[in-house]
């Protein structure tokens, strides 16, 4: 049974019933996380469907949205049709998530230490004291004192209330951890000290990691493998080194050329081009980013290039490589 | 830029702004009845000067003050006490006409493009009010001929936006207008308030090097406020470190980059994340001592602010707080053990 994926998307399809029209956040995405121990960045702007991804891999898509197509297993099973039960032992217990300003949302009137033990009681049969001494076990190893265990959210900084909601997120062990933005609201320091602490969790408890962001710079030293959304698509995916400083796909590259970094200097940055307003449209037919693309060519206004393996063995849906 | 040049330079231009000994305490009431009351020393003891034609980064945490600074600036926050003197008046007893005069000569672009434009107002009228409020301008087809121009030095379209309004933009687009419009009233001074912290990556680079243009052709000052160390080091002349409050560091924003004097700075400029390759990275090494000084900012009763926290600390740190000194020309830092500063000396 080792053959199996940890957890398998195959061409899944997301659409959200808008005002005008539908809008595809996901369009036939396909994506492995093989195995324990997998580190996965997902990488693109705003509205690329990033955290739309993240939520099929919990099966939490709501109306306005509906998968119309695809599959979603875990181990083999297919998450999509669980009942309720199964997908209550599913989410948390497999795969638990760290949604995008999740620390904003810890309630007010309890203390950090009950969210853990409501989640612990909620989903094993463990006894208040063993509870209360598991969640306090959690909040250390994330760096939270016993004595600011039974703090309020208010009275912990943004750092800390992350770090308490990742520690929720830990508390049955999951195998994947999906984190969505974890670290947008946070400086610099605090930032660092997060993805330590998800690597450490990585490391230690051989935990799968999906870490959601907008900031490809993040990646570096946190997950093995990234892919690269645009407008609801996996452009291409691969290993870290290989997309950080050898691209292949054109979005993949200009993602990197509007990177603000400690290199970059004045030149670099008035070169980049500001993107037009018929840049911006994502064209219906052909590869989506052909409006934004310097490569684009004839072939690229009329088919849809998928990702696939290209002639050095990496995943890339460019017709560049054909 | 030698050191000598740099002074040559500093030379050449005056202080704009004179900020001495700025303080700004806000208080809080705790419990019910908000008897008990605690105070937030949001700025403590600030001084710096702003020179004329300069790009002047203010750089912190949140939480550092630096926000706070800029809204003293702008005479928008009200400092407990010190002193703020821009062309050698104060600031704070400005008021009436004087004030608004001064807003003619200082404007400020702030972090939020989405909260900062009416949302009822199209371009050109967002354009239109601070140019016949601030510029007197009363000439409709002027007014007009004026929306176009400044729409186009932000490099914007007028026959695309004039009549759209807000949520009919982008993020980048409306922060564009936010700046048009702090510049309709022809300010020498601008306060950019993390102009592009709420962005997407691919608009970012376009606000910044349109800033830095800007500067240039207008010969305008401008203060960023950022707490990312990348902005400050490709748009300024100089940055200045926050802490708690406390500006801990101020200096030509290469040398302080380079070899930061100051233990915060160096642990900002460590934190900041680069690109490296993985046989270069370090990801299972110092995770302990990240980890292990994880306690974040507290508040000290003496000594330094970031004694909790430094790693370089020693017995003086708790007793004394360190003054803001030079420790190298043009280079000051609030720090008993500063970095790197014998080294270069000797060298």
């Amino acid at each position: 049974m080792s053959e199996r994926d940890l957890l398998k998307l195959s061409d899944v399809t997301v659409e959200y019933a808008l005002e005008h029209g539908v809008r595809k956040a996901s369009d036939g995405v396909s994506l492995r996380i093989p195995s324990r121990g997998f580190t996965l960045g997902i990488v693109g702007e705003s509205g690329s469907g990033k955290t739309t991804l993240g939520l099929l891999m919990m099966n939490l898509i709501e109306p306005p949205g509906r998968i119309t197509r695809g599959k979603i297993e875990y181990q083999g099973r297919d998450i999509l049709g669980m009942n309720r039960d199964q997908l209550r032992r599913y989410r948390w217990q497999e795969v638990a998530m760290v949604y995008q300003s999740a620390m904003n949302s810890l309630n007010p009137v309890k203390s950090v230490s009950s969210h853990i033990v409501e989640v612990l009681r909620e989903h094993s049969d463990i006894s208040k004291t063993e509870a209360r001494e598991k969640a306090i076990k959690l909040l250390s190893s994330v760096g939270i004192k016993e004595e600011r265990a039974d703090a309020y959210s208010h009275e912990l900084s943004g750092g800390m209330r992350q770090r308490a909601v990742i520690a929720m997120a830990l508390a049955l062990s999951p195998k994947l951890l999906i984190a969505d933005e974890p670290t947008s609201a946070l400086d610099v320091v605090v930032q660092k000290q997060i993805l330590a602490l998800l690597r450490k969790e990585v490391i230690e408890k051989d935990l799968s990691l999906v870490f959601i962001t907008h900031e490809i710079a993040l990646l570096g030293d946190l997950v093995d493998n990234v892919a690269v959304l645009f407008a609801g698509e996996i452009v291409e995916s691969g290993e870290i080194d290989d997309i950080l400083f050898d691209p292949m796909h054109p979005y993949t590259e200009s993602l990197l050329g509007s990177l603000l970094s400690l290199e970059s200097t004045r030149e670099m940055i008035q070169t980049v081009p500001a993107l037009t307003k018929e840049a911006r449209v994502v064209p219906e037919v052909g590869c989506k980013f052909a409006n934004r693309c310097r490569y684009a060519f004839a072939r690229c206004r009329v088919e849809r290039p998928l990702l696939k393996e290209s002639s050095n063995g990496r995943l890339v849906a460019c017709h560049k490589y054909s | 830029m030698s050191q000598v040049q740099l002074i040559e330079s500093e030379r050449r231009n005056r202080a704009l702004y004179e900020v001495r000994n700025l303080d700004v305490i806000f208080k809080r009431g705790r419990g019910i009845l908000r008897r008990k009351e605690s105070v937030v020393h949001a700025v403590d003891d600030v001084s710096f000067d702003v020179y004329e034609s300069e790009l002047l980064s203010i750089v912190g945490e949140s939480g550092s003050g630096k926000t706070t600074i800029a809204r003293c600036l702008m005479g928008l926050a009200v400092a407990s006490s010190g002193s703020i003197r821009f062309d050698g008046s104060e600031v704070s007893k400005l008021s009436g006409r004087k004030l608004l005069d001064y807003w003619r000569r200082v404007q400020m672009v702030f972090q939020d493009p989405f909260e900062s434009l009416n949302p009822r107002l199209d371009v050109f009228t967002t354009l239109s009010i601070p140019l016949q409020r601030l510029s007197r301008e009363k000439d409709k087809k002027k007014v007009s001929d004026e929306v176009s121009r400044l729409l186009w030095e932000v490099r914007l379209d007028p026959g695309e936006v004039l009549h759209k309004f807000p949520h009919q933009l982008s993020g980048g687009e409306r922060q564009r207008v936010n700046i048009a419009k702090a510049l309709a009233p022809n300010p020498k001074v601008l306060i950019a308030d993390e102009p592009i912290t709420m962005l997407d990556a691919s608009q970012r680079l376009n606000i910044l090097s349109l800033l830095i243009n800007l500067k240039t052709s207008r010969n305008l000052t401008i203060i960023l406020i950022t707490h990312d160390l990348a902005s400050a080091k490709i748009m300024s002349d100089r940055t200045a470190v926050m802490y708690c409050g406390k500006l801990v560091e101020i200096g030509p924003t290469e040398n302080l980059l380079t070899r930061p004097h100051h233990p915060y700075s160096e642990l900002i400029l460590s934190a900041t994340p680069r690109l490296t390759r993985r046989e270069a990275r370090s990801r299972e090494m110092g995770m302990s001592s990240i980890l292990a000084g994880i306690e974040e900012s507290q508040s000290v009763e003496t000594g330094c602010v970031f004694a909790p926290r430094c790693k370089y600390k020693t017995a003086i740190c708790a007793e004394s707080e360190p003054a803001l000194l030079a420790k190298s020309s043009s280079h000051l830092a609030a720090c008993h053990n500063a970095l790197n500063v014998d080294a270069r000396h000797s060298s």
